[in-house]
């Protein structure tokens, strides 16, 4: 199973507008791809499509080679997302929506093991301090340390430069070269065209609901 | 099945967390309860036998009202910053995050008995015993229930928060009748043993709704 990634005639409509329509996408394991196109284009209704958050109103698709309707659970298990939301809680501290977030995947760390995490983004001075007092770039760094719990095989990032400083984006740059390293597959929608493309083997741009290349 | 359980205490143990950091929620309602203790006993203190026959009806009023609050909140903190989202995309199982709101609200309602208890006793001049234990257990099981699903089923509409009372509270119609019934028995110390079938006809109701949400829990959450 080379394909990660299949989707055939993908139509998502909201109320009466088509956001995607006759979609159609393959990606292989282990590709970089960014996802570019302009606002309202659709880029984070097919990424949360990918991370079955959505269903598509038309058309079909597999990831991993499971029907994400039958294997939700599965899928879920496999990847992880970034979001436009932070999908944080602003009274606990990072280290507390590490372990919350640990804990419901099923994975049994320690704090040593967060600790390291947050290391690696830089952030561990700021473990025991409430998320809403914590700096924006912060709250983002601490999204990506997330990303990092657990193996996922595919990894959604949407928009991930906002926010994050240069040292920042060197931190993340260094990431996704693990990743591809380590042979994960990756998708980027981002508008910093010019960042993005250093990291990705291809471009796909979304207009009028497709997909060009 | 370890990993359900393990999901549920996540959830239980973050909102008991929350809560704690951020008491004002907590103590307000507990005071709205006592507030609304008082100005019923001051509107019916005329008689003090019409008070003693009232009390159950009351109480139970008393805490319907103070809970919608805290009912409602429990879901509707999820549907900031994508939360929600966030927790289907950790793969949690819908209902392993159904009982752990659920248990959290429980024990709210339970921590709002314990403090009204004492203050119904005298207010109301009733007498605390096991059986009447029993039957608060059953009534706010019924209640944290049916609140922690109409929580679930509102937060994902807008405006639902004004949605969460217009929904409850005619459901809780049987649950309410049921609880002041057996109530009402054992503060007379029910001498034709009529609160047995009170009591299983509350059991019933927990188990139909306990099982009802649990069953839709996946429709309510996951989309
Ligand atoms: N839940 C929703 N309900 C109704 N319409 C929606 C919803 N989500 C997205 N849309 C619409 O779908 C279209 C695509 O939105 P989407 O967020 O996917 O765009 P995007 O490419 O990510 O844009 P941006 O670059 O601004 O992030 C927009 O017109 C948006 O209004
Ligand atoms: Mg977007």
């Amino acid at each position: 199973m080379n394909n990660i990634i299949e989707m055939v005639e993908i139509g998502r409509r909201f109320d009466r507008s088509w956001v995607l329509a006759h979609m159609n996408l393959t990606i292989k394991k282990g590709e970089s791809v960014a996802l570019f196109g302009a606002n309202g284009s659709g880029k984070s209704t097919l990424l949360k499509i990918l991370a079955t958050l959505l269903s598509p109103t038309t058309g079909r698709f597999q990831i991993f080679g499971k029907n994400p309707e039958k294997e939700k659970s599965f899928i879920r298990r496999h990847l992880r997302l970034l979001g436009h939301d932070k999908q944080l809680y602003g009274s606990l501290t990072p280290l507390e929506n590490l372990r919350l977030a640990a804990r419901i995947r099923g994975l049994d760390y320690n704090d040593k093991i967060f600790e390291s995490l947050l290391g690696q983004l830089q952030i561990l001075p700021f473990k025991d301090q409430p998320i809403g007092e914590l700096s924006e770039g912060t709250k983002k760094k601490l999204v990506l340390a997330k990303l990092l719990l657990g193996d996922p095989e595919l990894i959604l990032m949407d928009e991930p430069y906002p926010a994050l400083d240069k040292s920042g984006r060197e931190i993340l740059g260094h990431l996704i070269h693990e990743w591809r390293h380590e042979g994960k597959t990756l998708i980027i929608a981002s508008h910093d065209h010019e960042e993005t493309i250093k990291h990705v083997d291809r471009v796909l741009t979304l207009q009028g609901g497709m997909i060009s290349s | 099945m370890t990993l359900f359980f393990q999901q549920t205490v996540a959830i239980l143990s973050k909102d008991f967390l929350m809560e704690y950091r951020d008491r004002s929620r907590l103590l307000s309602t507990l005071l709205f309860g006592l507030l609304l203790l008082l100005l019923f006993s001051f509107a019916l203190s005329v008689d003090p036998a019409l008070m003693r026959k009232m009390a159950p009806g009351l109480f139970w009023l008393t805490l319907f009202f103070a809970s919608t609050l805290s009912l409602e909140h429990s879901f509707q903190k999820e549907r900031e910053e994508g939360r929600w989202e966030g927790l289907l995309i950790l793969g949690i199982d819908p209902r392993a995050l159904f009982l752990g709101k659920l248990l959290g609200n429980l024990l709210f309602i339970s921590l709002l008995q314990l403090f009204l208890l004492p203050l119904m006793a005298v207010l109301y001049d009733i007498q605390l015993s096991w059986t009447l234990g029993t039957v608060l257990v059953l009534g706010s099981l019924g209640l944290s229930t049916l609140g922690t699903f109409y929580s679930a089923l509102t937060a994902s509409l807008r405006e639902g928060q004004f949605l969460l009372p217009l929904l409850l509270y005619p459901m809780l119609v049987p649950l309410l009748l049921a609880s002041v019934k057996v109530t009402e028995l054992v503060l007379a110390r029910d001498l034709f043993g009529q609160q047995v079938a009170w009591l299983k006809l509350l059991i019933v109701f927990d188990i139909i709704f306990l099982l009802g949400s649990l069953l839709t829990a996946e429709f309510l959450i996951d989309r």
